[in-house]
């Protein structure tokens, strides 16, 4: 299955500078839409978290770092759920393409996670930048998200590949998806941290792996306590068993899929 | 030579779901719920590098699936397929152009598609765009093109990055007149470089002139594999008796007619051997046997008809009226034998109506429909008849004058 990504990363490279160019065309400032937004954003949340509500994160004693700890979240966050979502769709959106061309049909979801994973990537620029800008970033282990991006990345094309795969039988998936990034959200100590939550909930927080990878990130990024190497490990096996299930469904259903969509 | 494609026992089957519940039905509790349509039934054939190879068949014959198929965009439910060469189908031209992108940006996306590196479309890229006579408009997005010129950059892609193996389903040529004949001019070229080409059209001309070989599909099952012209002239003749209107055999036989009757009838060819198959331009003798009784007065005569299986009248003929007086052999029992030197039938199943009148040719006593039916093959001409013709490349006496 990695050969085959191999064997086309032209046409994944090309697919992915096709998705993100695609969002900006007419626009003015075009891709440097994927800066502004999530700096904006960054802002907006100082704004409103710190000066505003005056929030504290978990033991953190500073009002200033709300925003950090949120977007260090919402970045890997948003590119699931973009990443999910968007390739529920991307077989029946690029159904004329399926039906006249042949070419591996993995690539489609994998491209769709790559644009968001892009989106992300520029975010998490911004976000060292303030970091940087804060004295706030944790300069000895940053770099380590570049080892954790992998086991992010086959974790959202394994469950973007299952989605992709159900949606073309079941076109209730990309509803429920909706339900459930909703739910999602607020079982992963994003706005809350995991120590906030009531001791009864909090099995629950640990049963979901995105609370292993946010904390990790948080650890990597802005030198919040390590979390547990069972949690770790836990959400590092979750990505590995989702990739090879994406790949399990996507070979079982391939021949019937290009009949349906 | 080696095989460019191998199909061997292909069939297809689509299922159709009653609704997205009964798909869920069958899944979680193993209920079958849905019906099937076999769209391909048993399919095998070989294709030797180099060959065009055509496919002929009613609409919903499988044609379409077939092509799919090959083209790697459909599964076989069975058998299976094996392909060595690149594939380029021409299924549905600019299929994966993105209309904001620019002509040049979607040579380099559906180069992509086809499998190719950035260098080798780089490679390519100015012949594409010369050939699909864009020039300026390259670089202004899909969009804003003409469907012509549309079209243009789909048959300039489709066919421009060297494909081994092209798939055809009918637009053979798209565009004006101009750009119609470097249609035909590429996929020409194709043909001498010795690609292979497969070849699906409601055409049947183009399907016989353009290849080799041809398989007929009816319903999904494979009808015949033969050299193009005579799986062309196979599906013709099918096609011509289901246009016929009326298909039953009438023995019409008045009482009166009774001893007078046809006996035997033959087709023969020049050397005079039992002969069912011609070819344009053939010597075809017609041979009958008939009795009149006692009961008859006059002259005995045969009258011959040819027609064919669409029930198309072509000649009528009797002897009587050519003056020819059959040779009576035995009393009551005369023979006759009409003699065609050179068949100008093209194509087609035949048949011989015969029936024996008198010298006026107002009675007609025994009528045989298909007494006996014969096949003509042409390789080259088209139409119904070959009509005697010369060609003139100098001016006539007339015109000299005239100009």
């Amino acid at each position: 299955m990695l050969s085959t990504l191999l064997d086309n990363k032209y046409l994944i490279r090309e697919l992915v500078s096709r998705d993100i160019r695609s969002r900006y065309t007419g626009s003015v400032v075009g891709v440097f839409w994927s800066i502004l937004n999530p700096l904006i954003q960054l802002i907006l949340y100082t704004v409103i978290f710190s000066f505003v509500l005056k929030q504290r994160f978990g033991e953190d004693p500073s009002t200033g770092r709300f925003a950090e700890y949120l977007f260090c979240a919402l970045l890997p966050w948003m590119a699931l759920q973009e990443g999910v979502t968007r390739s529920s769709r991307t077989f029946i959106e690029n159904a004329p393409l399926i039906k006249k061309i042949r070419f591996p049909l993995e690539v489609l979801p994998l491209s769709v996670v790559m644009s968001a994973f892009f989106h992300q990537f520029l975010g998490t620029i911004v976000l060292v930048v303030i970091l940087i800008f804060n004295q706030t970033l944790n300069l000895d282990l940053f770099a380590l998200a570049f080892v954790f991006y992998i086991f992010q990345i086959l974790m959202i094309y394994g469950l973007s590949l299952v989605v992709a795969c159900l949606n073309v039988f079941f076109r209730d998936i990309a509803q429920i998806l909706g339900v459930l990034f909703m739910f999602m959200f607020w079982v992963t100590p994003m706005v809350y941290p995991k120590t906030q939550a009531p001791e009864a909930f909090r099995w629950i927080l640990n049963l979901n792996p995105l609370t292993h990878m946010i904390e990790t990130y948080r650890f990597v990024f802005l030198g919040s306590p390590f979390p547990s190497l069972a949690g770790l490990a836990y959400w590092v096996a979750f990505s590995m068993v989702v990739y090879y299930l994406g790949y399990f469904i996507l070979n079982r259903t391939r021949n019937e899929l290009v009949d349906l969509i | 030579m080696s095989t460019a494609i191998v199909v061997s026992h292909v069939s297809k089957v689509y299922k159709h779901y009653w609704g997205p519940r009964s798909l869920l039905k069958e899944i979680l509790l193993g209920v079958t719920s849905h019906s099937r349509q076999w769209a391909l039934k048993d399919v095998s054939f070989e294709l030797e590098e180099g060959e065009a190879f055509g496919v002929v068949g009613d609409n919903g014959a499988g044609k379409s699936t077939l092509l799919k198929i090959l083209a790697g965009t459909a599964f076989p439910t069975q058998g299976d397929v094996k392909v060595s060469g690149r594939i380029s189908a021409l299924l549905e031209l600019g299929a994966g152009f993105h209309p904001e992108f620019t002509g040049r940006e979607n040579i380099y996306f559906n180069g992509a598609l086809q499998g190719m590196s950035r260098e080798e479309i780089k490679e390519r890229e100015d012949e594409i765009i010369e050939f699909s006579e864009l020039s300026e408009f390259v670089d202004k997005p899909v969009k804003t093109y003409s469907s012509g010129m549309f079209l243009r950059l789909g048959f300039a892609v489709a066919t421009g990055f060297d494909p081994a193996i092209l798939i055809i389903d009918e637009a053979l040529a798209v565009g004006d007149q101009h750009f119609q004949k470097k249609c035909t001019d590429r996929i020409m070229q194709f043909r001498r470089e010795s690609k292979t080409i497969l070849f699906c059209s409601h055409n049947l001309y183009q399907v016989k002139t353009l290849c080799d070989r041809a398989l007929w599909l009816d319903r999904g099952a494979v009808m015949a594999i033969d050299s193009s012209a005579r799986v062309v002239d196979q599906y013709t003749n099918e096609l011509r008796q289901e246009r016929k209107p009326t298909k039953g055999e009438s023995f019409e036989r008045p009482k009166d007619s009774l001893d007078c009757a046809i006996e035997r009838v033959a087709t023969l060819d020049a050397a005079g051997r039992p002969c069912n198959d011609f070819t344009t331009g053939d010597c075809l003798r017609l041979d009958v046997w008939a009795f009149f009784g006692e009961r008859f007065q006059g002259t005995p005569g045969i009258a011959a008809s040819i027609v064919r299986n669409d029930g198309l009248l072509f000649y009528t003929t009797t002897s009587t009226k050519d003056g020819v007086k059959l040779l009576e052999l035995e009393p009551g029992h005369f023979y006759g034998s009409l003699v065609f030197p050179s068949l100008p039938l093209l194509s087609g199943l035949y048949y011989f109506n015969v029936v024996t009148t008198d010298q006026e040719n107002l009675q007609a006593y025994h009528i045989v429909e298909r007494a006996v039916t014969f096949t003509v093959q042409s390789p080259t001409d088209s139409g119904s008849v070959k009509l005697e013709h010369h060609w003139n490349n100098q001016l006539p006496d007339d015109r000299q004058k005239a100009s």
